[in-house]
Order: structure tokens, then sequence, then C-alpha cells
């Protein structure tokens, strides 16, 4: 992999923002901005890479399966931090599994290869960005501009395989109104695109209106019934609000109850938990870093201390020889625990540091969307890099 | 390169991605005031605080129905219902104006 420069495109910025990308700047704390975008320059991945790290995936998938069943068997969930009124709906939506749809590992690709950071299998953003970024590939490269980018595709696809299993109509998709750059709302239109592609009539509402009616169910802001929906809103947080008895109660595809996607269970898989049972299970493996929780002996000198369930590089803590190198911002996380990494070597690109989203939709990875960071920590002021496969 | 490597031309453009958001995807809105029966009675029945016995259908199957039409396909709710009993606000209270964020990895450097 490298990183080039690249003639930007004239006017990029009302291109993306045409395309749909209308977050693409981010607020500093002194009230300036700083593009999120970013087309002076662009990855070059080879053939073989791609193919890497598409293998990757797959094996870290089946990985992930095993890992769930371990979670469940050895009644882990405590530890993990998650709510023991969650778990009986997260072991039986395990086991029957309702309609998933996407995720997103993070990589970070150094002189040891492909290694896993996380995988955000919940609430994944940069969605809008990697289809973005399709379009810079062909304004820049022409018709030949190659790209490891499917990602499209396949959640048309997903959606459509899902079409018998989807109860009532319309789909909703539900999205928060607090944020307010309109990555989520962006994010969840995005989705309804692909959705509507596959066939469905979609219908987009705020989670904030959503309502609870004691025969119905959860209904829609004219009370009309809600019996599936998609959710740009993590279950670590529906979990502990006020509807979460009404939506562990009322969940399935039955009359009067909601399919949730994502089902719950991803709780396990979007859980930084999760990374030290991947390591229990598979240690020495050549995608994974060795990783604990925080109670957990270990050897490890330079580390990052993540918290189960942070977001953002929130209160993360990096440590190189013994010596705090980086810290998140402080929102408050770690309460649940945390788990212990050891410090991956994301690669210095001229004093870049890229960390490589792989699409997962369902089982199969789909595409490749990169986010460069100055510092240690890849946090909310990261820039998404466009990629190209140049062989 | 292989062909599967490549996104095929996405016709993805602000203009119709945010009506599509907007405006949902074109379901059918249309509510029908239905008796215990299904078959399609005057509004009045359940406007205002509706009555005991009449239903709010949505999604019926088919064109524009009249009254005495029988309605299939579709999901009714009490009439009675409609702004009543419905609790709301219950889910969104965790997030920030930052959203579900960007969530991204952490770690690293070179």
């Amino acid at each position: 992999m490298n990183r080039i420069e690249v003639e930007p495109r004239k006017g990029w910025p009302a291109i993306i923002e045409e395309q749909g990308l209308v977050y693409w700047k981010t607020e500093l704390p002194d009230g300036s901005m700083m593009p999120y975008w970013h087309e002076s320059n662009a990855y070059t991945l080879t053939g073989a890479e791609v193919y890497e790290m598409e293998g990757a995936a797959k094996v870290l998938l089946e990985m992930l399966v095993e890992a769930g069943d371990y979670i469940i068997e050895e009644n882990l969930f405590s530890q993990m931090g998650i709510p023991g009124w969650a778990v009986p709906r997260i072991k039986e939506t395990w086991e029957s599994e309702p309609p998933m749809v996407y995720g997103r590992f993070d990589f970070s690709y150094g002189p040891e290869g492909f290694k896993l950071l996380e995988y955000n299998a919940d609430t994944p953003t940069a969605l809008v960005e990697t289809a973005v970024q399709w379009h810079w590939v062909q304004d820049v490269y022409g018709q030949g501009g190659d790209q490891w980018n499917m990602v499209h595709e396949a959640l048309v696809n997903r959606w459509k395989e899902l079409l018998p299993r989807i109860p009532g109509n319309p789909l909703y998709f539900l999205h928060t109104t607090s944020e307010n750059s309109g990555e989520d709302f962006m994010t969840v239109g995005y989705m309804i695109e692909t959705a509507r592609e596959a066939g469905y009539n979609c219908e987009l509402l705020p989670i904030e209106q959503l309502g609870y009616h004691e025969d119905t169910g959860f209904v829609d802001d004219q009370s009309r019934p809600i019996r599936a929906a998609f959710k740009l809103y993590p279950w670590e947080w529906m979990v502990h609000e006020e509807f979460a008895d009404e939506a562990l109660e009322r969940m399935g595809d039955g009359q009067g109850e909601t399919l949730w996607i994502e089902p719950i269970w991803k709780m396990l898989w979007s859980n930084k938990g999760i990374l030290p049972v991947l390591w229990r299970l598979y240690p020495d493996h050549p995608n994974l870093l060795p990783a604990y929780f925080e109670d957990e002996d270990h050897s490890l000198t330079s580390y990052v201390r993540k918290p189960l369930l942070a977001r953002e590089g929130a209160n993360s803590l990096i440590v190189v020889d013994g010596r705090e190198a980086d810290r998140g911002p402080d929102q408050g996380y770690g309460e649940e625990g945390f788990v212990i990494q050891q410090f991956a070597d994301l690669g210095d690109y001229d004093g870049n540091h890229p960390v490589l989203g792989v699409w997962t939709v369902d089982m199969e990875p789909a595409g490749l969307g990169i986010r460069e960071s100055d510092g240690l920590v890849t946090n909310n002021l990261s820039r998404f890099v466009p990629h190209v496969i140049a062989d | 390169m292989s062909q599967r490597r490549r996104s095929r031309d996405v016709a993805l453009v602000v203009v119709p991605l945010l009506a599509a958001a907007v405006t949902g995807c074109g379901g059918n809105d249309t509510a029908y005031c239905v008796d215990q029966n299904d078959n399609v009675v005057e509004n009045r029945n359940c406007d205002g605080l509706g009555s005991p016995g009449y239903f709010w259908y949505y999604g019926a199957a088919g064109g524009a129905a009249r009254v005495g039409t029988k309605l299939k396909g579709g999901e009714r709710v009490v009439s009675t219902d409609i702004a009543t009993n419905v609790r709301k606000g219950g889910f969104g209270s965790s997030s920030s104006s930052s959203g579900v964020g960007r969530s991204i990895a952490h770690s690293g450097g070179g």
C-alpha cells in the first residue's frame, strides 16, 4: 500500500455534497473547520493486498461465530458490561438468527500484515463516503479505475434476500435527530436508497418520535404499527433507555412485535470484549492482536486500553514502552470496564496513520474505506481518503 | 484487476437520496376508517377521539377504496388509540450532537 498525491477535482466540495456527503467538514474545538473528505491524496493497493484483506475478513467472520458461542457458553456477559436483562434475548436471537445486514472491520496494516483493531457490527458509519469514493475513482482514473467497492450492490442484494423475512410494510429506518452534521441522517438515507432499490417501501423516522402502545406495540408518529425497523442507534444505548423493557418484550416478527435490524445479539460482536475472547480462542492468529480483559494478566508494555463500549476513541489510552503516548477525549466511558489490546503499528505515510475499514454485508466482505489521522488515536477528526487498486 | 472488485456506477446523488429519505419510498400512507369487519366507513367515525369499534386501517392493498369496500393486506389501529395511550420519547436519550459517531478504531501509529 502506498499514499500518493492526486490532483483534487475542481469544485470537489460541490461534487461530493451533490452525491450525499454533506458532512465533509468537521468542526474543531476552536470553532474552525477541517475537511473530513481528503482527495489531495489517495492510497493505492495491489490486487494481492485486497485479496489478502478479503480473506482475513472472511476468516474473522467465521471466528466471530465461534466467539459468540463461547461468550454464551462461558457466560461472559457481565465481564463484557452487557446488562443481565438483555441476555435472554441475545441468546435467543443468536440461535434464531433474525436478519442482519452489515458491519465494518477496522484493520491496521503494518509490517506484520492486517490486524483487527475492532469490529463495528451494530451501527457502522462511513457508508456514504464509501459510495462517494467510487465516483472519485471514476472521475480521476476513468472507466479503468479500480477499487474494492461492492458495498452498494451487496447491500441491495442483501435487502432483496431479506424481502420474504421482513414483516409489515413499510420498513422503518430510524435515526437520531441529535446528530447535527447530517452524517446519521444521510447514512440512514443511503441505507433507504439501497432498500428501495431492492423493492421495499421505506419510512424514515427519528427514533425520538418512536411511540409505544400497550396493544399495538411500537408505533410511528401516526400510531401505525412498526413491524420492522432498521436503526442507526446502538443496542448498548437502547438497553439502558426507557423503552428497553418494551423492546425486549415485544421483539420478533409476530403481530404486535418489532423485528430490529441489526439484531440485539450484535451486542456480542460490537463490544470490545470480543477482542480478548477472539485472542483467547485463536492465540497467535496472524490477523489478531494480543488482547485481554483488564483484570487478566498480561505482559504487554505497549498497548491500547479501550473502554468496552466507547465510540470515536473516547477514553482510550495509548501506552508505548510503559509510558502514556496519547489518549482520546474523556466522554465518561469506562464504567463498564476496559480491554487491553497490543499497540498496533498503523504505518506512517508522510506522518499519516491509516485505518482500513472493511465492509461486511451479511457474512461476506464487500469493500474498503480508509481513514487516516495525524495522531495515534483515530478519532472523529480523522480524514476519509479514497483508494485505488493499482497493479 | 477483475471486474468483481469494481462497483458499477452507483446513481447516488443528493436529490433522489434526500427525496427518498424525506418522503419515504412511495409506500401507501393512506389510512381508511373501517368497522370491525374491515369495511370502509365514513372518516367521522374515527376522527377526533375516535369511537370504540372503529379502526384506522393502514397499508391496504389496491387503489383508492370507497365506503363499503372490504380492505385487505394492511393493519388496523383502534381509532380511540390515536393520540392517546401512546407513550413517546422512550428512545433517543443517550445520543449527543455527534450521533452514533464514526465509531472509529483506535490504536496505532507508525
